[in-house]
């Protein structure tokens, strides 16, 4: 309960200070209050209820943070900004309908994706284009030749039967390219919204916990592995490239080995890579394929290109990753700024100030060379941070839109959420 | 010898067919499939009108219509492009890179003769 009030009054923007003055205690015993090392009476209970405006019993119960952030960021048509600070609250009162609401604005927003996708595919897809252009150029060859057999000129026998013969062909020809378009343009199962293929594929893994062990102990090939996923035509692309470079690595670093390597090095990816003299991406990639029910700790690997855009990635539980408008702060990006130096930092988010997040991120250049563009990769590997040294947390937001940080200068948009200097100047 | 069209188009059968109805109209057809060596097609058979399609191999109609815009010999060469139906923003650039006229597939013989026609003269 500590934490819970300690939590509410910065939310509030109040010092320490002000809220004892309020109770009428002094600073020094609720800070004790605080860190939950004195006891808080029911009278004084009730009180610190009334002077934070909420419910006496949503002081007991713990915040979400990740699913305040998450409707915080769906929170758009929302005007009032004093309904945005009481969020949190409404978590605790109200966690299933939280949750919902929740759920229901991420559907709206993958909803309103698809439509984007659909009406641009048309103009921007070159390969619905080319497939269009196909049908169309056939039905027009037939169009064309059937017009001229039934015309009322004569045609000798040579030209109709050469005629007849370029129907045959292109009717068989506009079937099968029906067939194919069809098949690109295939719809999900009616209920269901297709996710993105780069999340259909991380759904598949994240089911399998990103361990692969047919491909560990060869008794699968890749082409196996997607055969059996059950995936649609662009996820199992997908998921080919990351079961063949997933069988490159178990080649290299064979996970029954590298489970107690891991396990004596502390998952520290720093020494695993100074003992086993391997790249950091393999390296990388290996501990985050752990498997999962052996005692290892969860981790998370973030995966990027050059442009900020993510694919296959493996999310820390209880870390809200955008796909899109992520804060600049976070490590993986600052490796793409010093290609092949490793950027380590211990960060901590807004909606979970108590949980500390140990990061490393490296990037390096995967294709391209002398005359073409570079193409980089980054890759952030995640770990909640348990050890006992307290090194500098790094403050970094969910995004800029409901990040109540101020003088950031990594800022992109101004904030939904009042800050901590509004609330004080609102008091 | 009739007024010469040369028709630049990668389907075959559409070739054959207009190439037919042309020819039985009285014009010298010359047909030619592939972008690349277009502009190479169209100085050999020096055509009184080009048939042009957009979407070809190698180059597209759309590149072939700005070379024969920006040719000294063929800067007023009548030319009438194919569309694919639904592509508005085709024929908005076509008309615009100074297509003569568009029409859109599947189209029948009879537009197409029609703007021959039109163009060349029966």
């Amino acid at each position: 309960m500590g934490r819970r009030i300690r939590e509410l009054r910065m939310e509030k923007g109040l010092r320490q200070a002000e809220l004892a003055e309020i109770l009428g205690i002094s600073a020094s015993y609720l800070n004790l209050i605080e860190h939950d090392r004195r006891r808080i009476g029911t009278e004084l209970k009730s009180a610190v209820a009334v002077a934070l405006g909420i419910e006496e019993n949503a002081l007991a119960a713990e915040v979400d943070g990740p699913l305040v952030d998450r409707l915080l960021s769906s929170a758009s048509s929302v005007s009032n900004a004093a309904e945005l600070d009481r969020v949190a609250e409404f978590t605790v009162r109200y966690p299933g309908w939280a949750r919902h609401v929740a759920m229901q604005a991420e559907r709206i927003a993958l909803l309103e994706g698809r439509v984007q996708e659909l009406s641009d595919r048309m103009t921007y897809d070159p390969t619905l284009a080319a497939s269009l252009h196909e049908v169309i150029s056939t039905a027009t060859a037939i169009r064309s030749t059937a017009s001229i057999l039934n015309g009322e000129e004569p045609l000798d026998a040579d030209w109709q039967a050469r005629f007849h013969k370029n129907i045959y062909t292109d009717a068989v020809r506009l079937a099968d390219s029906s067939d194919a378009l069809i098949s690109y343009l295939e719809a999900p199962e009616e209920g269901e919204v297709a996710n993105s293929p780069v999340q259909e594929a991380e759904e598949y893994l994240l089911g399998r916990g990103f361990y692969l062990a047919e491909l560990e102990d060869g008794s699968s090939t890749p082409a196996d592995l997607v055969g059996s996923a059950g995936l649609s035509s662009s996820a199992s692309s997908i998921l080919a490239d990351f079961a063949k470079q997933y069988v490159q690595d178990a080649a290299r670093l064979p996970m029954v080995a590298f489970e107690k390597t891991a396990l004596s090095g502390r998952y520290d990816i720093a020494n695993l890579v100074a003992e086993l003299s391997l790249p950091a991406v393999l390296v990388a990639r290996r501990l985050a394929s752990l498997p999962n029910g052996e005692g290892h700790p969860p981790i998370g690997l973030i995966t990027a290109d050059a442009a900020g855009v993510l694919s296959v990635s493996k999310h820390l539980a209880g870390v809200v990753f955008p796909r899109s408008g992520a804060c600049p702060l976070w490590p993986l990006y600052t490796s793409l700024g010093q290609p092949g130096r490793a950027v380590r930092a211990v960060v901590a988010l807004p909606g979970a100030p108590e949980t500390r997040i140990s990061c490393f991120a490296i990037s390096q250049q995967i294709a391209g060379g002398l005359g073409d563009a570079p193409q980089m990769r980054a890759i952030m590997l995640m770990m909640v941070d348990v050890s006992p040294e307290q090194d500098a947390v790094q403050q970094i937001g969910p995004t800029c839109r409901i990040c109540p940080r101020e003088g950031c200068s990594a800022r992109r948009e101004p904030t939904v959420i009042k800050t901590v200097t509004q609330k004080r100047a609102a008091l | 010898m009739g007024k010469r069209v040369l028709l630049i188009e990668d389907e075959p059968n559409i070739i054959e067919a207009i190439s037919f109805v042309l020819s039985r109209d009285g014009y010298t057809v010359h047909t030619h499939e592939d972008g690349e060596t277009a502009m190479t097609k169209l100085a050999s058979s020096q055509p009184d009108m080009v048939i042009l399609d957009v979407m070809l191999p190698g180059r597209s109609g759309f590149d072939i219509l700005r070379d024969i815009r920006d040719g000294v010999q063929t800067t007023d060469l009548p030319v009438l492009m194919l569309t694919a139906k639904g592509q508005a923003k085709d024929r908005e650039l076509a008309l615009r890179l100074g297509a003569n006229h568009f029409i859109t597939k599947p189209f029948s013989n009879r537009e197409v003769r029609d703007h021959v026609r039109e163009v060349l003269g029966e």
